[in-house]
């Protein structure tokens, strides 16, 4: 039973994928990134994994507080990120890279661990589809913010807490952790936000 | 200065794993982490670990690796057995503590009451060895595995070539990148920033990311420039070619038979 719903959720990760993917082809914004792009990419996938750092060794498992500390930050660059790169397949790209960046340097290839963050990447992108706008506003990043907290803590105390290492948490538990997400990514997108706007600057106009 | 950043990393040594191809250490780790998804019995979960200290013992790590694994495991196993003491799933439970009665106002309502039980500190003890074999597994893949050797085998398994590349220039951003941060805050701390505290560390993150990332865009420009002359299409050559050799097939097989083993008599989906 606990391996089916598992094995659900990946369905449902490669479907969403699949749907994205359609879409994306339909309407003809299969991206294609220059040299400098993914290299600004790659750039923001190492500035995460640095953020971050301080959570993988001990902090991410405070209990109570952890999803609030550990989501400002993420989504901070995150935001910073696609806004420097607006453009569909920036923000998986992100978070895929960043993943396989922090499984290859300190947690181990551990293949368990893709649909999380291929699920993160598609929701967002299917939102940026759907709103038709890459963070351009203060409005769509805090939109941005508090689903991608919402369906990264959801999914991971429904699914791969349970499933994949046997954790339960009581219903109150998790939905005070994915509360907490959700406010520290709109935090995050704020913040990052307003950071990206002298960054946006610098890059397009001060001859960077 | 990469060596203070990172607290596990490749050591280069002479030992049978360190000579694995770098596409059967992923066919391993996930094997291993089937397993780890698999094994219902405590038996087999102990089984499991006890293959991976052995592992994690032929590869002759360091004893700050060690110690640091030692660390790691602990904090896993303190976190996993309070958090399941309080949250344990399944019935009968014994509470050994409780903390707010079920019918104590409306903290006890939306709770449901809080306590530890006993069931729940046994079950979050086991339940921490899938944690500690997957920081064991790790740490084995890390030491003796060099990035780049694990990105062309992550390549060569079907992760597209974008991605790739878009991990191996993450990785050779960091060093410089932490060193820039570490200069940065050190300007700033000068200026009189305190960056003590909650507050002071989101106060940091406002002074410290702007000038990072503003620096790190120009070294991004020049890296893109020198890969443009170059003529980078996205897809690469690599000088080292990964070829399996007779040690990877008895490595696959050995496995492979472990991992049915403990499945057929531990395990259960």
């Amino acid at each position: 039973m606990m391996m089916n719903l598992y094995v659900a959720s990946l369905i449902l990760v490669v479907l969403l994928g699949a749907m994205l993917f359609y879409t994306v082809r339909i309407k003809n914004m299969i991206p294609k990134f220059s040299t400098e792009e993914l290299i600004t990419v790659a750039l923001f996938c190492s500035i995460l994994y640095i953020a971050i750092l301080p959570f993988k060794f001990g902090l991410s498992r405070i209990p109570i507080i952890q999803a609030f500390f550990f989501s400002v930050p993420y989504t901070t660059i995150l935001v910073i990120g696609v806004r420097l790169v607006p453009k569909a397949g920036t923000v998986t790209l992100l978070i895929c890279g960043h993943s396989l960046l922090s499984q290859i340097l300190s947690s181990g290839v551990n293949p368990l661990w893709w649909p999380y963050a291929l699920l993160a990447g598609f929701v967002l992108e299917i939102y940026f589809l759907i709103t038709g706008n890459y963070l351009a506003t203060m409005r769509n990043a805090v939109g941005a913010g508090i689903l991608r907290g919402f369906i990264v803590y959801i999914y991971f105390y429904y699914f791969s807490a349970p499933y994949i290492w046997h954790q339960h948490y009581a219903p109150w538990y998790i939905w005070l952790q994915t509360g907490q997400g959700m406010a520290g990514s709109a935090l995050g997108a704020v913040i990052g936000f307003y950071l990206s706007r002298t960054i946006i600057q610098a890059y397009r106009y001060g001859g960077i | 200065m990469m060596e203070g950043s990172f607290p596990m990393r490749f050591i280069n040594r002479d030992t049978i794993f360190h000579r694995l191809d770098p596409r059967t250490k992923i066919a391993m780790s996930l094997m291993c982490a089937c397993l780890i998804v698999v094994l219902r019995m405590p038996e087999g979960l102990l089984g499991l670990f006890s293959l991976l200290l052995v592992t994690f013992t032929v590869v002759r790590p360091p004893f700050s690796y060690v110690r640091t694994l030692v660390s790691l495991m602990a904090i896993a196993v303190i976190f996993t057995v309070i958090s399941q003491g309080f949250f344990y799933y399944f019935e009968p439970k014994t509470p050994i503590l409780t903390f707010i009665p079920e019918n104590s106002g409306w903290i006890g309502k939306l709770t449901g009451g809080l306590a530890i039980y006993r069931e729940g500190l046994i079950y979050g003890a086991i339940q921490s060895l899938r944690l500690c074999c997957a920081m064991v597994l790790s740490m084995i893949i890390v030491i003796t595995t060099y990035p780049s050797d694990l990105i062309l085998g992550l390549e060569r398994i079907g992760v597209p070539a974008k991605i790739g590349f878009v991990v191996t220039v993450s990785i050779r951003f960091l060093p410089a990148l932490i060193d820039e941060a570490r200069r940065i805050l050190v300007a700033q701390k000068l200026r009189g920033l305190n960056v003590k505290g909650v507050r002071g560390g989101f106060v940091a993150l406002r002074y410290l990311l702007p000038p990072l990332i503003i620096d790190s865009l120009r070294q991004a420009r020049r890296i893109a420039l020198a890969a443009s002359v170059r003529a980078y299409t996205g897809e690469r050559t690599h000088i080292r070619t990964l070829e399996f050799s007779r040690i990877d097939w008895i490595a696959a097989g050995l496995s492979t038979g472990v991992m049915v083993f403990l499945i057929f008599f531990y395990g259960g989906l």
